[in-house]
């Protein structure tokens, strides 16, 4: 019989437990747990409210806004990825760092600087006006600043999951006669399926929870260009705070859910 | 199918990893390329199969210059050292990918790949996944898979690098076996010596992206052209002394023959096969035994002489009578290997 022997006493795990605990409760439960009394304190008032001043027109707008995101920045992400982990070319490095930008900057920051680009006078105001795009304040402006605050999640992991993998599957593929596009179909995007469904949830999350850039570069008109996020600002604002607690539990909710759709710990098998 | 390689060279950034390699291999048969790591026989690998291109030199497969075809176009069946299988397909469906791209029909393509898994010994697996299979079997798998488009050339890099010393011994056997019966031109690449001289044609060393030799398994190991050759092939000591009077090397505590006449003074570095020296008990010898290991039918001996240390195999037999720090006499049978030292 080996001794048994703990490598830290009995007390101080519970304690290290208990404050871990008391720390999550504390930051995340406490404030869910208000939001969650507050709406149930008087529904009817948050269903009215939502409603009447445009909360679902809002929602349904945030929603369109992350299949959008899902779609462009899948499609540009997934070759942004494999661009990034399987080429070497000049100007790599920089734009391995340029990826993360939109992570590092505030939203505001950019929003204000697409602002200066397509507002009067600005660089690229002559293109949109002749092409007939009104950019600003007005859903192009959403478009852009959604996609570019979702640019890095799909590059990410899909170049993560490429680096990690290797060639030696394509190259295997290769030599049993399989053309470039078989190669792409049938070898690496089944390799990236995990990374596309991170990159999915990462980018619908941060597409519905996007506040700053979508409020310089749309305006949260309302019926217009009124977000999720900016709905609940407007609602705090004009005093209608059943409203605001009722989107905000709705987001909460949402993001709640994509979480759990995430993969935990160990990549899922097959 | 023949494979020639004229005068190939490839560099990596400042690295010249070839440096004028040529080779030519007969229809059928099997030829290892051996050599240390880092020495370039992958990339010559590499090269014939079309995943990397030479910056210069031709390659020929069947009397056509293929040096403008990629890999798929080639028909060259390729296993890698770390298998390589898809992960996220079954084993009958990794075997039938070469068949699927070749629009072969389904149902033919399941039949031929469950039929190729019967032969490599895999029957009941192919539902599996690869991650559920042992090294050994994934490689079988993998090898399967190669040859699942009848390839008339088979390129194997390190198949049994990431095996255990069991399986490998095994499965090299079997590869020999599998080389006989299917026919296909094969190339070996591997750093482990036993494996190239037991299954294969021809041997053709490799070093620093040159060749050091190019012969027959017994060439290679009875006639070796160069000290590297030497040196890498079987186990060796390596002692360095001038050439007496009486036209003996002496090194190593030992005095050697030296094949022809050499002048008295010359400095030489001779290369000794264990199984050379011949080592017997002599509570006069000057030398010391330091660990004596059972092998089969022989014993590894470890020894000092005169401040060397050597090593030498003899019969079982007579090692019973060596202990460690009994007093012993070696000597060396034969005239030895020895080689000019460079100034």
């Amino acid at each position: 019989m080996t001794p048994r022997r703990r490598t830290t006493p009995r007390g101080v795990g519970l304690v290290v437990t208990a404050a871990a605990l008391l720390w999550v409760v504390g930051l995340v439960g406490v404030p869910l747990g208000a939001l969650l009394f507050a709406v149930a304190s008087e529904p009817a008032r948050v269903v009215s409210e939502l409603v009447e001043q445009g909360g679902l027109d809002a929602l349904g707008r945030s929603v369109g806004l992350a299949v959008f995101a899902v779609l462009v920045s899948g499609v540009t992400g997934t070759i942004g990825g494999i661009v990034l982990a399987r080429q070497r070319f000049w100007g790599r490095a920089a734009l391995d760092v340029a990826v993360d930008l939109p992570l590092a900057v505030s939203p505001v920051i950019v929003g204000l600087a697409f602002v200066i680009l397509y507002g009067r006078g600005g660089w690229l105001e002559p293109l949109a006006t002749a092409m007939g795009v009104k950019v600003l304040f007005a859903t192009p402006g959403l478009l852009l600043a959604t996609v570019f605050v979702c640019l890095p999640f799909f590059v990410r992991e899909v170049a993560l999951v490429l680096e990690e993998v290797g060639t030696s599957e394509e190259d295997a593929a290769r030599t049993l006669g399989a053309s470039e596009w078989q190669v792409f179909m049938w070898v690496t995007l089944p390799q990236l399926r995990g990374a596309l469904r991170v990159g999915t949830l990462l980018t619908v999350a941060r597409a519905l929870g996007e506040f700053g850039a979508v409020l310089v570069l749309g305006g949260a008109i309302e019926g217009r260009t009124q977000t999720a996020t900016t709905f609940v600002h407007t609602m705090m604002e004009e005093r209608h705070d059943a409203g605001a607690f009722g989107m905000s539990l709705i987001l909460a909710a949402m993001t709640a859910l994509l979480v759990q759709a995430l993969p935990t710990g160990a990549r899922t098998k097959h | 199918m023949g494979i020639v390689a004229k005068n190939l060279h490839k560099q990596f950034g400042e690295t010249r990893v070839i440096r004028g390699v040529s080779l030519s291999v007969e229809p059928g048969e099997m030829v290892s390329l051996l050599g240390p790591s880092g020495g370039g026989k992958s990339t010559v690998l590499r090269i014939l199969a079309g995943l990397e291109r030479a910056d210069a030199g031709e390659v020929w497969l069947d009397g056509q210059r293929v040096d403008h075809l990629d890999a798929a176009s080639r028909g060259v069946g390729f296993v890698f050292q770390h298998y390589a299988l898809f992960r996220h397909m079954r084993v009958v469906d990794n075997v039938a990918f070469g068949l699927k791209v070749r629009k072969v029909n389904p149902d033919e393509a399941r039949r031929r790949a469950e039929a190729l898994l019967a032969r490599v010994g895999l029957g009941g697996l192919s539902e599996r996944w690869p991650d559920e299979l042992s090294g050994g079997q994934r490689q079988r798998v993998a090898l399967a898979r190669a040859l699942a488009p009848a390839p008339r050339v088979l390129l194997l890099d390190e198949p049994f690098g990431a095996l255990d010393a069991r399986v490998r011994a095994d499965l090299r056997e079997w590869l020999r076996r599998l080389h006989d019966e299917v026919g296909a031109t094969t190339v070996l690449v591997t750093h482990d010596q036993e494996e190239a001289l037991s299954v294969s044609d021809r041997v053709v060393l490799v070093r620093d992206g040159l060749i050091e030799q190019d012969g027959s398994p017994a060439e290679i190991v009875d006639s070796p052209r160069t000290e590297f050759v030497a040196r890498f092939v079987g186990e060796v000591n390596v002692v360095e002394g001038v050439v007496d009077a009486e036209g003996l090397l002496v090194a190593g505590g030992l005095r050697l023959r030296v094949p022809g006449a050499v002048k008295a003074g010359t400095r030489l570095r001779a290369v000794l096969r264990s199984h050379e020296l011949q080592v017997l008990a002599d509570p006069a010898g000057r030398g010391v035994v330091r660990r004596v290991v059972p092998l089969d039918d022989r014993a590894r001996v470890e020894l000092t002489l005169d401040g060397a240390s050597l090593v030498a195999r003899v019969p079982r037999a007579e090692a019973q009578a060596l202990h460690v720090g009994s007093a012993v006499g070696v000597a060396s049978q034969g005239p030895a290997r020895v080689w000019a030292i460079e100034a």
